[in-house]
This record gives C-alpha cells, structure tokens and sequence, in this order.
C-alpha cells in the first residue's frame, strides 16, 4: 500500500515540488546552528550597528539585515525551527488526538457520541487566536507548549469529525461487514479495517493545518501577542517589516514573507498531494502531466534516434493500440517503435521483476493521446523479439495483479527519480560547507562579547564601550524575564496612540541603542515604534534623509525616547517584586527630578530609578565594582507634563499628531533633538569630534529643509521650539576614550542648584560627567569633572 | 412521483427543536468555558459563576480604561460587520463564479467524459459511481476500423504550451462529438471553440492557482503586500483607516450628520477604504470555497436527474445552476465551518489597516492585558458560530428533501 501511495504521490509534480521544497525548509531550519551567520538569540551575537544593512553579497548580510542589526538570513534559518515546530506539531497533536476521540465516539458511542459531538462544536466555536490572547494576558504570554496546545485543542475538532465519518461509512461497508463475517472483532476490526479508511482525510487535514498553524503563529508574532520576547521565529522576524517597507527596507518583509509563504504553501500543496494520493479513486496522474511527459518522451526519443543514426520519423504509437491488446499493437507498430527501442538502449533492468519493468513502461491509454512511448523505456527492448513477450507478460500481469486503479495512466520515472534528491543535497551540502567556511573564516560580522569590550580606543567614535555593555547587559536580563511582563509596559500609555490610528504601528523587541558614548536599551515590546528606521544612533548605514520623512514618524522618537529605559525597567519589575530572580534586587528609595523613585540594583552592576507611580524608570546607571556609577543614562520625562497620564498621547484635534500642550499640537518630530549626542553637541560643541557630527543621522534627523540650521543651532532651535519641554536625558563620559573630555581634577563642581537636588553622586575617583537638563528650562545641573567651568555656566545660562 | 409524507412538517419541527436544544447545550458549555477562562477559575467575588450570572444582564464587566466593556464592543460592532460583510460578499461572487468556472472547466470533472465518450460509444451507458466518484470505466474499444489514429505532428514550442494547458483534448473532444452528431471532422468552428475553451481553461487554471497562493500565503503577509502594490506604490487606496482624518470620527454623530449631508462624499471614502481590508480577507478564504463548489458541482452535473433535465433540452448554464442548488448544504456548511479560521484572519487585517473593528479591539485588549474585553469578544464569537452553525444546519436540512420526505438528515 505504501509503495503504491508514494507512486501516487510522486506522480503529482506540484506535491513533489511541494515535498522537496519542505525538505530543503527543514532542512535549513535543522542545520541552523551550522550555516547562520548569526544567533539571533544572543543579544550579542549581531552587531546593532548594521541595522537596516541592505542585502547584499556577503553571507552575512545576503539577505540583508532587520532594524536591530540582525541578519535577516539567520532570523529566518533560526525562526523556521520554532515556527514550524509550532506548526507542525500542533497539526499532528491535533490529528492524533482527534482521531482517537472520534473513533472513540464513534466506536464506544453509547452516550460518548453525544458528549463528544457538544465537545466539538464547543471547541469549534472559540478561535483560537482569541482564546489565545486570553490565555496569554492571562499568563502573561504565550510560551510555544501554550501555543501547541491552544491550536490542538481548537484543531483536533476537524479531524476527530473526518474520523467519525469514515469510520461511520466503513462501518457500513461490504468489506467490514466481511470482515465482522469472518470473525475478526474489537479493537482488530477497528485498526485493521475501520481506522485506515480515516487516514487519507486526516492525514491531508493535518499538512493543510500546519500550513495554518504556521501561518496563525507567525500571525500572531506578527501582532506581537505571540511567542515571548526574544524567541526567534519567523513572525518575531516579521515584526516591524510592516514598517520598514514604507521607508524603503523591503528585504526584511520580503525575504521573511517568502520564507513563510514558501513553507505554508509547500505544506497545502503536500497536503492535497497526500490527499490524491491517498485516496484510491484518484487518478494516478493528472492528464497535463501525461501531455508533458509523452512530449518529453517523444523528444528523447527523437534525439536518441538521431544520435544512433537510426531515422524514426514521427515514432508514434497509433492509439488505438493501446485500448486493445499491447500484443497486436506491438505487432501492428513493431517497425516504428522498435526502431526507436533499439535506438534508445542500454539494457539495465532484470527482466523478470514484472513491477519493475512496468516502472519503466510508460503506458497511457488516454484514448486521445497519440503519442505514447511504449519504445521510450530504454533498455526493454534490445531485441524486438525476445522482448515482446516479456512485454506481454508485464502488460497483462498488472492488470490483473494490482489492478491499476484506473485506465488512465501509470508512469514512472526511475530513472529521474534520484536526481532532484541529489540536486537538494547537493545544493544543502554546498550551502552548508559555505556557511561553515563563511563562519569559520570571520566572514559573518557578529561582535562576539571580548570583540564588543575590547578595542576601547577605536570605541567610543562608533559606540560607547561601557554603555553599550549596561545595554547589552540589561537586555539580556530582560530577556531573561519571565514573560509575565509582556503588555505591561505600556499600560499607563494606553494602546496605539489615537493619531497612530490609521497607520501601521509596529513592534519588535528589545532593542539596543548605541549613541555616541552610550548605549540604551529599549523596550519595543512596549513602545509604538513609527520611525522606520528603527535606530538612528550612530548608524553610518541609515539613509540620513529619508529618516523621518515618513507619515508615521512622529511618535517614534518620542516615545522611544522616553521608553528606552522604562520599558526596560517597567519589564523588570515584576520580576523583582516577585522575587523571580536573585539578581535583581530592590535596594531602596531615591528621588529622580523630584519624584520618588525605587532604585533597583541589576546584575551586573547596574542601577535603575524606577519612578514610583508609573513605573517608568527614570535613571539608569551602571555601577563599577565600588559602586559608584560610569554610566548613566537619566529620563526625565517632567517636561512633557509627564504625569504619564494616557491621554497626553491622544490628541482629539482630527488630524492632530503628537501629543497635546497648551492647546497645541505638539510635532513631536524634534523631540529626536533631545537625543544625547544632538545636545551633547549643543551644550559643548568644543568638545565634540568632527566627524561624528556629520555621520549622527540624529543630527541629521532633525534637518529642516527650510533653514537648514547649523548643528548647534539646530539644536537650540529645537530646544527652543519645544520651550523647554524636552525631557532629557543623559551625557555620559567613558574613560579612556576619546569622548573622555575630563579635565584636571579638582575643578569641577555644580554650577547651579536651583532647588533641584543634586545628584552626588560624582565622587572623587570617577569621572563621569552629568549633564542634567530639567524640562521646565529652569534648571540646568551639572555635576561634572569634565567640562570647563565657564561652559557650564553658559549652558547654565542659556538653559534658563 | 412518490408522494411527499404527511408528516413532513412535522419531521422538520422535530429536527429543528433537536437541532435547536443541541445548540443550546452547545452553548451553555462554551460560557461556562469561557467564564472559567475569563475568572480563572477563582472562587469566591470573581468566579465563574458569576461572570455567567452578570454575562446574563449582559453586563460583561469594565475594560482596563473602566468604561464598559459591552459600549466598546457596540461601538466597534459596525466596522466589523461592514468588513465581514464586504469580504463575505467578494467571496461570494468570486467564489461561487469560480467555482462554477471551475467545474466547469476541470479536467477531472465528468463533464468531458460524458461529452466525449456517451456520444461517441453510444452503445455504452456509464454510470456515476458514488463510491468511487468517477464513472465507471469505459470498456476497452474493440478497435477503430481505420487502426490507426493520424499521427501528431512533431510538436512545436507553441503545441508545448497549448498541449500543457489542454487544448489537445478540448479539440478532440469536440471533434469526437461532432462527428456524432453527423458532422464532418474538422472545421474552423471547431478550432474557434477549442481555442476559446482553451483560453478558459487556462485563465481559469490561474485564477484559481492564484487563489491558491493566496490562501497560502500568510494573512498579514497578502495585506501588506496589497497595501505595499496597490496602495502605496499604485496609489488607488488608502492604505489604511476607517475615515479620513479630515472628516469626523467613524460612527460619531457628526460623521453621521456628514453622511446625512454629503453621502457621496463620505460613502466614497468609506469605500475605498474598505476595499483593501475585504479584498484582503476575501482573498484569505477564496481557494477552499472555490474548492468547496468546484468539487460539490460536478457530482450533482452528472446526477441522473441532470441528465435528464439535459436530455429534455434544458441548456447546460440552466443546468448548472440547477445543479448548484442541491450543492448548497455542502457550500454553506463548508463556509459556516470557516468562520472560527476567519477571527483570526479578522484580527490580522484589521491590525493591518487600523480598521477600529472587533479585531482591533481584540489587539489592543490583548495588549493591555484586558480580560475583560477579550472574554466578552470570545464569548460574542462563540455565540456567532453557534447560532450561524444552528442557522446553516437548519437550512441545509430545509434544502434537503430528504428530511421532509423521511424526517431524518444525510
């Protein structure tokens, strides 16, 4: 029976296609950890630099790069294992457990049948993405075993139902009936007679809902609301694209898209193949096929001939032959075909394996079908003679013997079978010796952690070594959260922004920032990120103009801005009032820009200032080893009327975006100005390199087109706009590197209190500099040893 | 004729009140299944029971923002259904035509057998076999008086083509039925409809291979890349939105004064609006319902009754429709069981497009963590598909004379 369904099966090409190409899909998926240049898992395994990289022809970057800088080619070589796994396995738990409840309904019935039919049409009604977002705000997510299973308990209804049926039908059936004559009972009539009838339809259900399923999955990453956090799968890679597009970063959405469309319809396409074959009363082989397959023949055929010197005219079979008796037409047409028979010949198959040299026979009795190779299976026919009656032989033998379903047509290709096998691992070998080769040899670009931290000297133009260290750490401690966390975030926030409304707001992760001389994480999971490009630090890849310059732009910044560190930390809290982790501790109390804080200790020896009433986390510091911090990162959010209420964000004026102030609306494009390097380079310019000016696209980003402000001026000019409503912020410095502007100790001091507290932090020994900027424009604090006093005092100045 | 049973009515009532007592039951599980999920299965204030007890003054308790859930829900209900019904409707005609087209057209329907081989055999009679859903085999002819067929002329790149798409068989069939007719084998009529069947064939092939890919094709994925080609880069749509930011807020009373006023107006911009998100949701369920007609058709084409009807002169269009009507139950049970795959796929576009629909709803509840809502919206759903499972079973069955002539259902 197998042999015969696989005949079947591999007579359908597009089910064939669709099994080779699944093949290759699993197959990449499963060699993952050998050819991806990346782990996307590894918070340090990409370099955030390269986010938005265009495709280009180097193994790491071949099918480009995603928003956060990791390679597109390993999202997809890694997600396939989970999406598919999700996929697959939910179809296959469906159908094994449906099968078994149907048949047991239908096998014990009595009150079972009943029962089990309320069941079904109970668990047929609830959608399972639904039930799914239930469960998940729930549980607080939605880890894969919850996925598997909410799929399977909304799937098996399908195939417990097709089970049911069948069994329904062949209880009915003469052959049962037989067979309960001759005494075969229970659980033997059952799986030897009944159960096999349910296969085709089960099993057809199963690969069509895996396609499904994987798309449903990837669905559902795709809203955001699916897997946890920093699992890698295709629709966590998907995450975003939506986006991307827009600003012009189609490689993202389109290889990912393809990836998943590829492999959900690699699976429907394998699921009606297994269904026609499966299913008895199907023809073997769809007539366009035989069409090809005679004109395939025939031109082989043609060129054999030509190539033995053996002229053949037109070779053809009249058809009529092959309605009757093969015997009187091999005699009827023994010239025509037997010449181009001895033309074609190596002789190769045993003669005596009737099934066999039926494999080799191509034999249609489509009655219109002129052309039919009965010459074209090589070999057979090394003589006319001697081999006609073997020829007989197989003619009639099978007919009778395995009763070919039909009259249609039964081909085979043995010859051809193995060579798209070989051509796939060849070409699976191929790519896996490249990736190898292409990891081994340093050729994909993913900083490993010793290549992030060392180097300081050349660092800090590109990144800040140190801040990007308290950012890689703290995500990977938030990606170490327990996923309970998800959707919190952003709760005082309320949902997409009312203005957002009729765009497309999309998500990723956690994402790394690396600005001059920092790093930042930040939270997507909880931040409406419209800025298509989703980094603009220093990223000499992101096109500077076409930055901002989209519909959707505005929140972006704004929101990112200010959830950078609070998203991070309004994720860790619950993870620390629990107790969930020992490496995260609440320490105690602090008050950041007046409002009460908690202070939470990382691992890793870092700080965050968690503002007490909404969760926003105000401060974050990396501590060095005596605890005094080198880095810190300082949101104040004041400025914004940041009482962190929902609706600031929601602006009623129809067509109004941004938030609302005084009455106005706010374009919260500018507030990018408020990124640390942009005032940085504001507040000191002499301080500044030349040329990480020009490569910053936040300065960039900020560009008007009307004036065209010179940096500083840019700056202020913003700052003004927004008439001290930006909410700042940081400025750190990094010892030891070129950013370090620390000037003799001893001569720094605070410039101004003006009842803000001071944060003292800045002890002797460490030189960090603070630049402090309260939004209200009043007060500007400087706890520095770095910069001059005079500096400070313009800053000071003009500040106020 | 036999006669229909006195008690016909009867037999439907009883079937309807089982029907509707089993929905019943139906229903009250999947409440109580949802209020476990929604409470958690906590005791005391927020227990189940009394989600249930509250569910039933249809107060489904206070979202994250604490306004009512129901006042949410009501308010997104319109947006939904306007999509739905859209979707529903493109499916629909796209569906059903293709389907038919389908049928019509599909090589492994019987259609072309009974064509080709009852006018050419005539001395055989074959029969449908529902067992093995082809017709019997025919017997092996005893031979054609000239032996051999012409042979086919050496195939150029043109036959190539045409002879993968079935022109070769459309041609010979006709040519086979003609000749029973009486008429002479070859004449340009005859390759003018060859050709044209041709043509519809593989028009039809790839229409309905494009169904197919769209079916296959991720949800969220088709969406975006309708809005990527038609919307951003052809610009005929929006790309998203219910309204225009320029007009007033959907549903709003000033939006309705609006409509009142200038219907062109905002009718229009509702339109264009909506075509997008229901293409998209149409698309997504497009291949399995024209599968469902194209293969519920054929059978009831070469019923007896349909041969008949052909036989006493009714034309084959006429005959199609006729014989899509006893297709119905199994089309409309086949789109009633869709409608659980369909949330999800409603959850997707609306995300897509920023329709302020349920699935929009559904999103944001879920991101806000709002049990609430999402139990309500879980709960609503349920009850669609109970009551649209009741409603199509109870037509079917109304479609099905069997159960007013004997009282029971296939």
């Amino acid at each position: 029976m197998s042999a015969d369904v696989w005949r079947r099966f591999r007579a359908r090409r597009g089910a064939v296609a669709a099994l080779y190409t699944l093949a290759v899909i699993v197959a990449l998926s499963l060699l993952a950890p050998l050819i991806a240049p990346q782990d996307p898992s590894d918070p340090l395994g990409f370099d955030p630099l390269a986010a938005n990289h265009p495709p280009t022809l180097s193994w790491t970057y071949l099918f480009g790069a995603d928003g956060r800088g990791r390679d597109v080619l390993s999202l997809l070589l890694w997600g396939g294992r989970t999406t598919l796994s999700i996929g697959v396995g939910a179809a296959i738990l469906a159908a094994l457990v449906g099968a078994g409840l149907g048949a047991l309904a239908c096998w014990r019935g009595g009150v079972f049948d009943p029962l089990l039919s309320r069941l079904m049409d109970v668990c047929g009604a609830a959608p399972p993405l639904l039930v799914l977002f239930l469960l998940a705000s729930r549980l607080g997510g939605a880890p894969a075993p919850v996925m598997l299973a909410v799929f399977a308990l909304g799937g098996w209804v399908a195939p417990a139902r097709l089970t049911r049926t069948a069994i329904r039908a062949g209880l009915a059936a003469p052959y049962v009936e037989a067979a309960r004559a001759m005494g075969v009972t229970g659980s033997r009539l059952l799986f030897v007679y009944l159960l096999p009838a349910a296969l085709p339809p089960v099993a057809a259900w199963t690969a069509a809902a895996a396609s499904a399923y994987v798309a449903l999955e990837a669905g559902l990453d795709f809203l955001g609301l699916g897997l946890p956090a920093g699992t890698t799968s295709w629709g966590t890679a998907l995450a975003g694209a939506q986006a991307a597009v827009s600003a012009g970063n189609w490689w993202w959405m389109t290889f990912g898209g393809i990836a998943l469309a590829v492999s959900t319809l690699a699976l429907a396409g394998g699921a009606r193949g297994v269904a026609d074959a499966l299913d008895p009363t199907m023809p073997v082989m769809s007539r366009a096929r035989v069409h090809t397959a005679g004109l395939v023949n025939y031109w082989i055929r043609r060129r054999r001939a030509r190539d033995a010197g053996v002229s053949t005219g037109t070779a053809a079979v009249p058809a009529a032959c092959l309605h009757g008796h093969m015997p009187r037409c091999a005699e009827a047409c023994r010239p025509r075909w037997c010449a181009a028979g001895t033309a074609a010949v190596p002789v190769d198959t045993s003669p005596d394996d009737n099934s066999r040299a039926l494999g080799h026979t191509a034999i249609t009795s489509v009655r219109d079908e002129s052309i039919v190779d009965v010459g074209g299976f090589p070999g057979t026919l090394p003589a006319a003679d001697a081999a006609m009656p073997r020829l007989r032989a197989v003619w009639d033998a099978p007919r009778k013997a395995t009763a070919l379903p039909s009259d249609r047509t039964m081909l085979s290709w043995r010859g051809r079978r193995t060579r798209p096998i070989a051509a796939i691992g060849a070409a699976l070998l191929l790519v896996t010796v490249i990736g190898v080769a292409a990891r081994s040899h340093g050729m994909s670009h993913a900083p490993r952690p010793a290549a992030l931290l060392s180097n300081a000297a050349a660092y800090p133009t590109q990144r800040g070594q140190q801040a990007a260290y308290i950012a890689t750490a703290t995500y990977a401690m938030v990606e170490g959260v327990d996923s309970s966390t998800r959707g919190l975030p952003w709760a005082a926030y309320g949902s997409c922004p009312a203005p957002l409304m009729g765009k497309r707001c999309a998500r990723a992760d956690v994402q790394l920032w690396f600005g001059a001389g920092q790093g930042r994480a930040q939270s997507e999971g909880s931040t409406y990120i419209c800025t298509p490009r989703l980094t603009w630090g220093l990223n000499p890849m992101a096109g500077l103009a076409t930055t901002v310059r989209t519909p959707c732009g505005p929140l972006g910044p704004a929101m990112a801005g200010l959830g950078a560190t609070a998203g991070v930390a309004q994720r860790l809290l619950p993870a620390i009032t629990r107790g969930a982790r020992a490496s995260v501790r609440l320490t105690g109390q602090d008050n950041v820009a007046g409002r009460p804080c908690w202070t939470i200790a990382l691992s890793g020896g870092g700080q965050v200032c968690v503002d007490a009433a909404s969760g926003l986390a105000l401060r974050v510091e990396r501590l060095d080893r005596a605890g005094r911090p080198v880095a810190l990162f300082l949101v104040t959010g004041i400025s914004y009327g940041l009482d962190l209420a929902p609706q600031i964000f929601a602006n009623p004026i129809p067509g109004g975006r941004g938030p609302l102030v005084n009455g106005l609306s706010q374009p919260l494009l500018d507030i990018q100005s408020a990124d640390d390097v942009a005032l940085f380079t504001a507040l000191v310019p002499s301080f500044i390199p030349h040329g990480l000016v020009a490569q910053t696209p936040t300065y960039d980003s900020f560009y008007d087109q009307t004036r065209g402000y010179a940096p500083q001026d840019r700056v202020r000019q913003a700052y003004a706009d927004r008439q001290g409503r930006v909410a700042l912020t940081l400025i750190e410095t990094l010892p030891d590197s070129a950013w370090d502007v620390t000037p003799p100790r001893g001569r720094a001091h605070s410039v101004s209190r003006q009842g803000q507290r001071l944060l003292e932090w800045a002890r002797a020994g460490s030189a960090p500099a603070l630049v402090r900027v309260e939004g209200d424009g009043t007060a500007a604090l400087v706890s520095s040893r770095t910069l001059p006093l005079r500096i400070l005092e313009q800053i000071a100045a003009g500040l106020r | 004729v036999e006669r229909v049973g006195v008690d016909a009515p009867l037999a439907v009532l009883s079937y309807v009140t089982r029907r509707c007592g089993q929905a019943l039951l139906t229903f009250g599980l999947f409440a109580v299944a949802v209020a476990i999920l929604v409470t958690g299965g906590a005791r005391g204030g927020g227990s189940a029971l009394d989600w249930l007890a509250a569910a039933a003054r249809l107060d489904f308790g206070r979202a994250s923002d604490n306004s009512p859930v129901i006042v949410a829900i009501v308010a997104a209900l319109p947006a939904t259904a306007l999509l739905v019904l859209a979707a529903t409707l493109i499916g629909l005609v796209a569906g059903y035509g293709g389907g038919l087209l389908l049928a019509l057209t599909d090589d492994s329907s019987p259609r072309r057998h009974r064509d080709t081989e009852d006018v050419s055999s005539s001395s055989t009679v074959r029969a449908w076999s529902v067992k093995s859903r082809s017709f019997s085999p025919p017997p092996p002819p005893q031979g054609e008086p000239g032996g051999m067929a012409p042979p086919r002329p050496p195939p150029t790149r043109g036959a190539w083509r045409s002879t993968r798409t079935d022109p070769a068989n459309n041609a010979q069939a006709l040519t086979v039925r003609e000749r029973g007719r009486g008429v002479r084998a070859f004449s340009w009529y005859t390759v003018v409809r060859a050709l044209a069947m041709a043509a519809e064939y593989t028009v039809v092939r790839a229409l309905a291979m494009a169904a197919d890919v769209c079916q296959g094709v991720p949800v969220f994925w088709l969406g975006g890349v309708l809005v990527v080609v038609l919307s951003v880069e052809l610009g005929l749509f929006p790309p998203g939105g219910i309204a225009d930011p320029a007009l007033p807020a959907f549903g709003t009373v000033s939006y309705l004064d609006l409509l009142r006023a200038r219907p062109a107006l905002v009718l229009g911009d509702l339109l264009g609006r909506l075509a997008l998100p229901a293409l998209t949701l149409a698309l997504a369920g497009l291949a399995t319902r024209l599968r469902l007609v194209s293969t519920a058709l054929p059978p009831e084409l070469c019923a007896p009754y349909a041969r008949v009807a052909r036989a006493t002169g009714l034309s084959r269009r006429r005959l199609v429709w006729r014989a899509a009507r006893p297709a119905l139950p199994v089309i409309m049970s086949g789109a009633v069981g869709n409608l659980a795959p369909l949330a999800g796929a409603v959850v997707l576009v609306e995300y897509l497009f920023g329709w302020p629909g349920l699935g929009l709803l559904a999103y944001h509840a879920a991101r806000a963590g709002d049990t609430a809502t999402l139990g309500t919206l879980l709960f609503l759903f349920g009850f669609i598909v109970i009551v649209a499972g009741l409603v199509g079973d109870i037509a079917a069955a109304w479609a099905d004379p069997r159960l007013r002539s004997h009282g029971t259902t296939p």
